[in-house]
């Protein structure tokens, strides 16, 4: 975890929000001199395909996103109508990308074409994002718009107040008055249904839901309200997001000597479980898939993989999965083993998760950071910590595919 | 071997029997159909280890008495597509003692025989009866039931994949969890002779349901021996392995103290749980409830960056004593919901991650619903 993340939580932070003007549109008009000026729309072409991108040639003609291509070619005839070049689009993301990793250590990629990142600390945040954004036009050739604010969600409806090509700092001091006249649909989570129900309140700018008492939006909108209260206040300490797509995490350790003994394996297969269903609950993290990986003395290494049907955390799960894999699917008789892997994929947060039914079972209840011994560990029991000297890399690795 | 026998008796026990063969290419010897021929009777066996049904039907013995072993799968064919007559004829032919000729009017096969020997022991009726059960109501107690667990592919975990069966206090309890949420059905039996607990998978609860749905009675007797349970009714007997792993302690999961009553027609709720489940987030599929202290209706929703949201308010036949936000998995509602009859179900909670419980309630309780209920965990959503 990066340092300091607590004190940007409580103290000013300065959180910026980058979003490339039209993108896929514009890489195209970069790439193309002819469609420059012109309405360029890329998307879908079959009969049910969408809209991914309008330039604001062809925004003026009312073609938006996420519109049906064949209502885009009604409303533009003469529109330029092209297929995503994703390769190309994701080399300029990730030019982007580099770029703010030069400024801040916590990026938060959103998307393709949208990312968040920290300047907490920073002497002077209003003229490094005026740097990137120069830098990203005379890289990449293109422009965007950059929002700077002291938390998120200011720092998005920042980005999107001077659409394209825009730079707007939201401080402290004017976050009402640039807030209120906004409509509520500027609101990060307020959709058609609850912008139709706001409506049906009265409200439909930023101001009308700031006086609205908190004890009605909690009775029409539950949890939901509470966030809505804060959020027309420009209150918002969401933490930025730096690995949200984490897809797996696993631990392995290879034996100074070959391991013949079943006993011995367990027993490894057991330690390495705990110690991944660990560091899940430490990232708030939950797995659908529970890999065994086993290299052979020759070198041969073989992946068993088995999935479940909710996301877990739990020792216990994993551990059963993993050993019974290494029973059943693992041919590890006579051939002894050099290395063994436990590992878990299809990461989710874990803050979405389905409550098991017998908790000890899975020991769901178990909070690791409070706990950080397994509490299903028996006493006397050493931990994969202080047998190191038996292993050679103790260290288990992590990796994520993104 | 030389008999005649009825061909709708005969096409019965093979159809019956098929629900056991055996698929697995490892032991040929599965695939085959027993016929083993005692003076005027057939019996007919077949079995995949896990499971096995025996059967047995009358015959005209023109031959010795001797058993074969045919390829079920040939037989259950032949015998979806015999020609109009009322008869069949099965003989050894004289010339090859490894073929049997069937004939039934104009159509004759020759099928090769299997090797007897190598045919498993089937157990038999062991001689201790635990007790008696109809049949119509333990069919119903398996169709509420056993869709609350697991398939054999989807964990390591046996006693998930099982429906556990619970004989004692004059009732059959039948029991299925998948971890998440269980399905409870609690049944008067005909007779109880020995009290127990015995633990069968799903899948061959399942086929066992549909052999007694073709047999001509209307109680079914249940015998055990170790590691086995004997259904048998209208002369059928079907044997299900037990699972040989510990239930989990279901009793304890059932909630005692929730007292806030939602209570719904289950009409309404549960078309619009299949509404509102369509824009669930793919990873919890769940769905929100909110019901308040002022209101007789819970509103319903459910939000995904994908697919959109959706919300809908559901009339309560009264309005509840506290208010509670809570979400489960759409999923695990509406297979509850389905598969009841009753016109209200009642849905008791206690707080947002606290399990939930459901029953038929109201003045239309219908006898199929009769000692039904189920618990389901809910869905913690963020923050």
């Amino acid at each position: 975890m990066n340092e300091g993340r607590e004190g940007q939580i409580t103290g000013e932070r300065a959180i910026a929000h980058l979003d490339m003007d039209a993108f896929f549109a514009a890489v195209e008009q970069l790439d193309e001199p002819r469609y420059r000026g012109k309405p360029v729309i890329v998307g879908g072409l079959g009969p049910r395909g969408v809209v991914s991108t309008a330039s604001y040639e062809a925004r003026r003609f009312g073609v938006g996103s996420a519109m049906p291509t064949a209502r885009a070619r009604k409303l533009c005839p003469q529109g330029i109508f092209l297929t995503p070049r994703f390769p190309r689009y994701v080399e300029i993301s990730k030019h982007v990308r580099e770029i703010l990793h030069q400024y801040s250590s916590v990026v938060e990629k959103v998307s393709i074409d949208e990312a968040f990142f920290d300047l907490t600390g920073e002497a002077h945040p209003e003229e490094t994002v005026a740097m990137i954004k120069e830098r990203v036009k005379r890289e990449t050739g293109l422009t965007c718009s950059v929002g700077l604010a002291p938390n998120r969600f200011l720092a998005k409806v920042a980005s999107e107040l001077e659409k394209p090509d825009g730079l707007v700092i939201i401080d402290q001091e004017h976050v009402q008055q640039i807030l209120d006249p906004l409509p509520v649909r500027m609101i990060w989570g307020v959709g058609r249904v609850t912008e139709r129900r706001l409506r049906s309140l009265g409200i439909s700018l930023i101001s009308e839901l700031r006086r609205a008492p908190l004890s009605q939006l909690v009775r029409e909108f539950g949890s939901m309200g509470r966030v809505l209260h804060r959020l027309a206040r420009g209150k918002d300490d969401t933490p930025l997001n730096r690995k949200s797509k984490s897809s797996s995490l696993s631990r392995e350790v290879t034996f100074s000597q070959d391991v013949y003994s079943t006993a011995r394996m367990e027993e490894v297969v057991r330690d390495l479980a705990r110690s991944v269903a660990a560091q899940l609950r430490r990232g708030g993290l939950v797995g659908k898939t529970v890999r065994l990986k086993i290299r052979y003395p020759d070198f041969e290494t073989i992946t068993r993989q088995a999935s479940l049907i909710t996301g877990t955390d739990s020792t216990r799960i994993i551990e059963g999965m993993a050993l019974d894999m290494l029973h059943r699917r693992v041919n590890i008789g006579e051939r002894g083993v050099r290395l063994i892997g436990v590992g878990v994929g299809r990461l989710s947060r874990t803050s979405v998760r389905q409550l098991p039914l017998f908790p000890d079972d899975s020991d769901d209840t178990c909070d690791a950071d409070r706990l950080p011994a397994d509490p299903a560990l028996p006493s006397g029991h050493t931990s994969l910590a202080s047998r190191k000297d038996q292993i050679e890399r103790g260290r288990g690795a992590l990796y994520s595919s993104l | 071997m030389d008999f005649v026998s009825m061909k709708n008796e005969l096409v019965f026990g093979v159809k019956l029997a098929s629900y056991a063969l055996g698929t697995r290419s490892s032991m040929p010897i599965l695939s085959g159909l027993k016929m083993e021929i005692t003076g005027d009777r057939l019996r007919l066996y077949a079995t995949d280890l896990e499971r096995a049904v025996r059967c047995e039907i009358p015959i005209e013995n023109k031959g010795e008495d001797e058993s074969v072993v045919l390829n079920g799968a040939i037989l259950s064919q032949i015998a979806n597509h015999l020609p109009e007559d009322d008869r069949i004829t099965m003989k050894r032919a004289d010339d090859d003692g490894t073929i049997v000729k069937l004939r039934c009017g104009e159509a004759l096969f020759d099928l090769p025989t299997l090797p007897v020997e190598d045919y498993p022991e089937i157990a038999p009726l062991p001689e201790k009866r635990i007790g008696k059960v109809a049949v119509e109501k333990f069919h119903r107690g398996l169709e509420q039931t056993a869709f609350a667990s697991l398939k054999a592919n989807e964990t390591t975990r046996l006693s998930l994949t099982g429906v556990d069966i619970v004989i004692g206090g004059g009732e059959m309890k039948m029991v299925a969890t998948n971890g998440y949420r269980l399905a409870m059905k609690t049944l008067s039996m005909d007779e109880i002779l020995e009290e127990g607990e015995f633990l069968i998978e799903a899948g061959v609860l399942s086929d066992l349901d549909r052999v007694l749905s073709q047999v001509n009675a209307s109680t079914v007797d249940i015998y055990r021996n170790d590691g086995q349970v004997f259904f048998s009714a209208g002369g059928v007997t079907f044997v299900a392995k037990t699972i040989a792993e510990e239930f989990p302690d279901f009793d304890r999961v059932i909630p005692t103290g929730n007292t806030i009553n939602l209570t719904f027609s289950r009409q309404a709720l549960l078309s619009s749980l299949q509404r509102i489940e369509i824009t669930a987030a793919e990873e919890s599929g769940a769905v929100t409830f909110r019901v308040n202290t002022e209101e007789s209706a819970a509103r319903i929703n459910s939000s995904s960056k994908e697919k959109g949201e959706a919300e809908e308010r559901v009339r309560l036949t009264k309005v509840p004593s506290e208010e509670i936000e809570i979400s489960f998995k759409a999923e695990y509602l509406i297979d509850a919901m389905k598969r009841m009859d009753s016109e209200q179900i009642v849905l008791w909670l206690a707080s947002p991650e606290k399990a939930g419980l459901i029953e038929p309630t109201g003045d239309g309780i219908s006898p199929q619903d009769e000692g039904f209920l189920y618990v389901c965990m809910p869905v913690r959503l963020g923050g």
